[in-house]
C-alpha cells in the first residue's frame, strides 16, 4: 500500500485547507485590486478637478495680466500724449482771436473730458485700483462712469456692514459684474442693470438682475453661454455659488453667495502681476 | 443537532430568498425553485425517504448535476458576452453528459460518481475564477464590490467546491474503507462548505435587496 489511511486524511484536510485558503488569497485579492482601483479612480478625478482649476486661475491671471498692461498704457501713455495735446492747444490759444480761442478751448474740454473717462477706464481694467479702494467704491465709480455714458441705468445697493472679502475675491466679484454688464449691453439690450451686495456676518450675496431680452435655460449647457459659464467657473474659484435665472423676455438674474469666514484654497496664491 | 447544520443554513437561505424574490434580479430568481429543491432533498435525506437499495448515492448524483446546471448557468449569465455565454453552455453540456456516462458506466448508479463531481466542482471552480478574472479587467469604476450581490454568490460557489474538491477526490478511496476518521470528515466538511455557500447567498439576497429598494427610493424621489 503506499499510502496509509491515515496519511490520505491528513492530505486530504490539509489539501482542503490549502485550497480553501486560496480561495480566500483570490477573494482577498478582489477585493484590495477593487479598493486600489476605487482609490486610483479618486485621484483622477481630484487631478482633473485641480488641473481645471489651476487652468482657470492661469487664464484668468493671463488676462489679468492683459488688462493691467492696457491700463497702464492708457494711464501713463494715452493720457500723457492727451494732457500734452491739451496743454499745447492752450498755448496755440493765446495767439488766436476770440472765436477761434473759443473754438479751442471747447477742444481743451472735449480732451479732459476722454483724459478723465480714460482715467476712469484705466482704473477698471487695474486690479490696483480694486484692491487699494475695495470692492464697493470700485463699483460705485463704476456705475456712476456708466451712468454718465447713458448707455444703461445702473443702480447700486449695498446692505448690511461692509467688510473686506479679500484682494483675490473682490477682484473676481468685480470681473463678473463686468461680464455680467457686457452681456447686458451686448446681448440682452437691457435699459436698466440693478446691482445689490448684502453683507451679513457670515454670508456675503451678490445679485445682478439686467431687464433685457433673456435667454433660454438650456443656453448655459451650450457651447454659447461661454460668458455666463465664466461667471460659474469664477465664483467657484472664490468658492462662491453662482445661480443664474433667465427666461425669455424676462430679463436675467445672477445670484452669487459665499461664506466670507471660509478661505477658499485656490485663490490663496497671489496673481503674478498683483501687488502682494 | 450539529450534524444538521447545514440543512438549517439551507432553510435560512431559501427564507432570505423568498423574502427578497420580488426585488431579486432575473438571473438571481433561479435560486427561489432551486433551494426550495434543496430544502426538500436534503430534508428527505434526513428522513432517510430517497434510501434505495441502502444508498442515496443516486439522489446525491442527480442532484449534483442539477446543482451544476444552475450554477454554471447562473455565473455565465453575469457575464454578457454571448460567444463566452455559449462556450459555456457546451462545456455544461459535455459534463453533464460525462456525469450520465459516469453514472451509467464508469462508477454506476448507486455508488457516488465522484469523478463526475470532481469534473463538476473543477469547472465551477474555474467559471468563478474567470468571473473574478473579468469582473477585475472589466469592471465598472463606480462598482462597490463590497455591496455586490453576484460577487458574493460567486464566493459562496468558489468556496464550497474548492471545500468538496480534495474530500471527493478521496471519496471513493476512503469511503468504502468504512474508516472513522473518513466518517468524522464526511461530517465536518459538507457542514462548512454548506455554511459558507449559504449564508453567502443569503448575504448576496439581502444585498440585492436593499440595492432594490435603494434604486426604488431614487426613482420616488
Amino acid at each position: 500500500m503506499l499510502f496509509k489511511d491515515e496519511e490520505i486524511i491528513l492530505l486530504v484536510i490539509a489539501g482542503t485547507a490549502i485550497v480553501m485558503l486560496l480561495g480566500v488569497f483570490i477573494i482577498s485579492f478582489l477585493l484590495i485590486y477593487q479598493k486600489k482601483q476605487n482609490k486610483n479612480v479618486l485621484e483622477k478625478t481630484q487631478l482633473k478637478s485641480s488641473f481645471q482649476q489651476e487652468l482657470l486661475k492661469t487664464r484668468m491671471e493671463i488676462q489679468e495680466e492683459t488688462l493691467n498692461h492696457i491700463s497702464r498704457e492708457l494711464h501713463d501713455n494715452i493720457t500723457q500724449v492727451l494732457s500734452f495735446v491739451k496743454l499745447n492747444l492752450g498755448v496755440l490759444g493765446r495767439n488766436l482771436g476770440e472765436q477761434e480761442k473759443m473754438r479751442v478751448n471747447d477742444n481743451r474740454e472735449l480732451i479732459a473730458q476722454s483724459i478723465s473717462d480714460l482715467r476712469n477706464l484705466s482704473k477698471s481694467l487695474s486690479f490696483e485700483h480694486i484692491s487699494v479702494m475695495g470692492l464697493v467704491k470700485t463699483l460705485e465709480i463704476e456705475a456712476e462712469r456708466i451712468n454718465r455714458s447713458g448707455i444703461i441705468n445702473l443702480s447700486l445697493s449695498v446692505e448690511g456692514d461692509r467688510y473686506a472679502l479679500g484682494e483675490q475675491r473682490e477682484l473676481v466679484l468685480f470681473r463678473i459684474f463686468q461680464e455680467a454688464l457686457n452681456n447686458a449691453l451686448k446681448y440682452a439690450q437691457a435699459d436698466n442693470f440693478k446691482m445689490s451686495l448684502y453683507y451679513k456676518a457670515q454670508m456675503f450675496n451678490l445679485t445682478i438682475e439686467d431687464d433685457g431680452v433673456g435667454f433660454e435655460p438650456e443656453l448655459l449647457k451650450d457651447k454659447g453661454g461661454s460668458g455666463l459659464r465664466n461667471i460659474v467657473n469664477r465664483a467657484a474659484l472664490i468658492g462662491a455659488s453662482a445661480i443664474i435665472n433667465s427666461s425669455p423676455g424676462n430679463g436675467c438674474s445672477i445670484n452669487l453667495s459665499l461664506n466670507p469666514l471660509v478661505q477658499e484654497t485656490y485663490v490663496n496664491g497671489t496673481y503674478s502681476n498683483s501687488p502682494g | 443537532m450539529l450534524d444538521y447544520i447545514y440543512f438549517y443554513f439551507e432553510l435560512f437561505a431559501f427564507f432570505v430568498c423568498l423574502y427578497t424574490y420580488k426585488k431579486l434580479d432575473r438571473n438571481f430568481k433561479v435560486f427561489l425553485p432551486f433551494l426550495a429543491f434543496i430544502v426538500i432533498y436534503e430534508f428527505a435525506n434526513l428522513k432517510y425517504w430517497t434510501l434505495w437499495h441502502h444508498t442515496n448515492a443516486w439522489s446525491n448524483n442527480l442532484e449534483t448535476i442539477i446543482e451544476i446546471i444552475i450554477y454554471a448557468r447562473f455565473i455565465s449569465s453575469l457575464d454578457k458576452r454571448k460567444q463566452y455565454r455559449k462556450k459555456v453552455r457546451i462545456v455544461l453540456i459535455i459534463i453533464v453528459l460525462f456525469s450520465f456516462i459516469d453514472m451509467i458506466f464508469i462508477q454506476g448508479f448507486f455508488m457516488l460518481n465522484t469523478i463526475a463531481i470532481v469534473f463538476q466542482y473543477s469547472m465551477l471552480t474555474v467559471l468563478v475564477c474567470l468571473y473574478y478574472f473579468n469582473l477585475i479587467n472589466n469592471v465598472d469604476e463606480s462598482l462597490d464590490i463590497i455591496r455586490y450581490p453576484p460577487f458574493w454568490a460567486t464566493a459562496g460557489i468558489l468556496f464550497y467546491t474548492l471545500a468538496f474538491l480534495f474530500f471527493y477526490i478521496a471519496f471513493g478511496y476512503m469511503a468504502y474503507k468504512k474508516n472513522y476518521q473518513f466518517f468524522i470528515l464526511a461530517r465536518v466538511i459538507p457542514n462548512i462548505a454548506c455554511l459558507i455557500l449559504y449564508s453567502l447567498l443569503s448575504v448576496a439576497f439581502i444585498y440585492q435587496y436593499k440595492k432594490a429598494s435603494s434604486m426604488n427610493n431614487i426613482k420616488t424621489l
